[in-house]
């Protein structure tokens, strides 16, 4: 259904070709499939134009997909990416409790390159080189464009002690990982505890710790019910749906499990070896305690996560005071580079160069007055696979605008950037739901700051835990990909 | 279907301190300038209400002049990834619906009280001219 076989793309091809008005360049949907595929719309106005896109995931995926869309045939998309195919981080949690098989988080760049005609190159980009909007690949080979798209995604970052990831994996980047962690779950020996550690933010997916803390404790009291499951969360706070995962960890779920959940935790040395955590933590009345050497039967460390460092080399980076990690910084209109050219000298050092998706340091605030601004949430856009293929698109339409000359772009002031999600509160799948809830926040530009602000009374979450939610979780998760990836 | 099949009952709505949306019950629906989103207006607490929002018919639904083609079809987008590129399936097919229709019900959304309902949530997101332009644009696939 995501992906089409080679008759099907031609079929629907056959019927995409429809008579449309010249200013518009958009083919009319199959309506009897609600995946078919737009057309590319011919038009060589971008002739000799070429855009190189970096990293393959949600938001460079969606990027290469939205500028051929809207930039049309004359435009040469260039996606470069390390792996042939991408794993889903979204479900990827359901991985690990036998749920779903890692195989149907698959999707391949078939469809971008056969149906789409964007060009994708399989290699590992060994250095950007920002001013002249070129990357090198580690075969030697060179790319450059009249615009340059860097999606590479986050690289992980260490924990004090004997951290090993190779025995202790995070599995926060869906793929070999997810299996060996899923192994370890499921030799995980009975009265072992699970230890889940979370980072600062900001890291990938804000509430994907406490749901995987909520669907690992669901598999734990159905298979191992004299297993506890421990979430050390680095944070003050559960930092979104708090309403949710409290109720869910206090055990007000459809399963009954517990989480333990502690916050303020600084660990001092985490034992991949051993599998053990020394660290102190704050209860809720503000009393600091600590913990010698707790040991896992399965212990899941998610480390900070930081730009990868093709982007911390090109100088596209700037530390964030929260967690000390780095990300790129970028202007919303574009999610162009906005680091100035000097001290003295705002504008930007590195037109056309435009960093998106979970990578990019986007600046956004909630509004002065939202109740529990202090406490509550990110500050920022997250880094999310949702948002992040909609920065794809706000990235393509900037690029698209300024390669007709546009000039308009640089005054507008309606951008949105919608975050949404559903999460899985209780395990289930497509014949057996689970229970979920939801979580959205919508960010609009504000011209006068040049951030992005989350919208009056967002972010906004499920009332409760339901299957409801849990089968238009299916439907919002096939319909991501599909506009992502198809 | 989505878009319809969830109604909220009537509730109090507490607004903040930045009202995006003009009261409901005004006969004819101001159409709000982009500017709104950087400017602080006044508290207002507006009465939700599930009666169907319609639009005046001789307010004629074009995307302002404020927001271009450009921007519309990028707002527009935010709506893709749950109803599929251009509007095409996923929980419902928005694409090449009656501008009207959809304005009516994107602003029923974002009158609603919604705690429960995502596509509230993210109506109540996007300003009145926002949500005439996004309504306004899928209209115009596939025509």
């Amino acid at each position: 259904m995501l992906r089409r076989d080679f008759l099907g793309m031609v079929a629907v091809g056959a019927l995409g070709a429809v008579t449309l008005p010249a200013w518009l360049h958009l083919a009319e949907p199959e309506p009897a499939h609600a995946e078919s595929l737009v057309p590319v719309p011919t038009d060589s106005s971008l002739k000799g134009k070429r855009v190189v896109v970096v990293g393959g995931g949600m938001a460079g995926t969606a990027a290469a997909k939205y500028l051929r869309l809207w930039g049309g045939t004359g435009l040469a998309v260039t996606l470069i990416e390390q792996t042939p195919s991408y794993t889903s981080n979204i479900m990827s949690n359901m991985v690990l409790v036998g749920e779903r098989t890692l195989s149907s988080l698959d999707y391949t760049y078939n469809t971008l390159k056969s149906w789409y005609g964007v060009t994708v190159v399989q290699g590992r980009v060994a250095a950007v080189d920002p001013a002249a909007r070129r990357v090198t690949l580690a075969n030697g080979s060179v790319y450059s464009g009249d615009a340059l798209v860097l999606a590479p995604g986050l690289e992980f970052g260490a924990l004090p002690g004997h951290y090993d990831v190779a025995l202790t994996p995070h599995a926060w980047q869906a793929g070999p990982q997810t299996a060996q962690l899923a192994a370890q779950l499921a030799a995980i020996p009975s009265g072992s505890d699970v230890v889940i550690t979370v980072p600062k933010a900001p890291y990938r997916c804000p509430p994907g710790p406490y749901e995987r803390a909520c669907v690992v404790a669901d598999w734990l009291k159905a298979n191992r019910p004299s297993s506890r499951l421990y979430l050390l969360d680095a944070n003050p706070s559960i930092l979104v749906e708090q309403a949710n995962f409290t109720d869910a960890f206090a055990g007000r779920n459809a399963s009954g499990y517990t989480v333990t959940y502690r916050h303020d935790v600084v660990i001092s040395d985490l034992d991949s070896t051993a599998k053990t955590v020394t660290y102190t933590y704050r209860d809720d009345s503000g009393a600091s305690h600590a913990v010698t050497a707790q040991r896992a039967g399965v212990l899941n460390p998610i480390p900070p996560m930081q730009a990868p460092a093709i982007l911390r080399n090109a100088g596209l980076c700037a530390t964030n005071s929260a967690n000390g990690m780095q990300y790129a910084p970028v202007q919303p209109l574009t999610f162009e580079s906005s680091l100035p050219t000097s001290a003295t000298n705002a504008a930007p050092k590195y037109p056309g160069v435009h960093i998106i998706g979970d990578s990019s340091a986007v600046p956004a605030e909630w509004y002065p007055g939202y109740p529990g601004v202090a406490t509550v949430g990110i500050p920022g856009v997250p880094k999310a696979g949702h948002i992040g293929n909609q920065e794809g698109k706000t990235a393509a339409s900037a690029i698209v605008r300024r390669l007709r000359g546009d000039t308009t772009l640089a005054a507008e002031t309606d951008l949105v950037l919608n975050s949404a999600c559903y999460t899985p509160i209780t395990r289930g799948n497509a014949t057996s739901p689970g229970t979920a809830t939801w979580l959205s926040a919508v960010y609009e530009y504000d011209a006068a700051t040049k951030k992005m602000y989350a919208t009056q009374g967002q972010p906004r979450a499920a009332a409760s835990a339901t299957t409801r939610n849990f089968s238009e979780m299916l439907v919002w998760f096939t319909t991501v990909m599909s506009d992502t990836f198809a | 279907m989505f878009l319809t099949r969830h109604r909220q009952s009537p509730q109090a709505r507490s607004r903040g301190s930045r009202p995006r949306t003009t009261p409901l019950g005004v006969a004819a629906l101001i159409v709000l300038s982009g500017a709104l989103a950087a400017t602080p207006t006044i508290a207002a607490d507006l009465s939700g209400s599930s009666t169907r929002v319609e639009a005046s018919s001789t307010t004629p639904l074009v995307a302002p002049a404020a927001i271009s083609t450009g921007s519309a079809r990028l707002l527009a987008s935010n709506c893709f990834q749950c109803h599929g590129t251009y509007g095409s399936g996923g929980f419902e097919r928005i694409a090449g619906e009656s501008a009207t229709e959809l304005y009516s019900e994107l602003k029923e959304f974002a009158a609603s009280t919604g705690t429960d309902n995502i596509m509230a949530a993210h109506a109540a997101g996007y300003t009145d001219a926002q949500l005439r332009a996004i309504a306004a644009y899928l209209a115009t696939v596939g025509k």
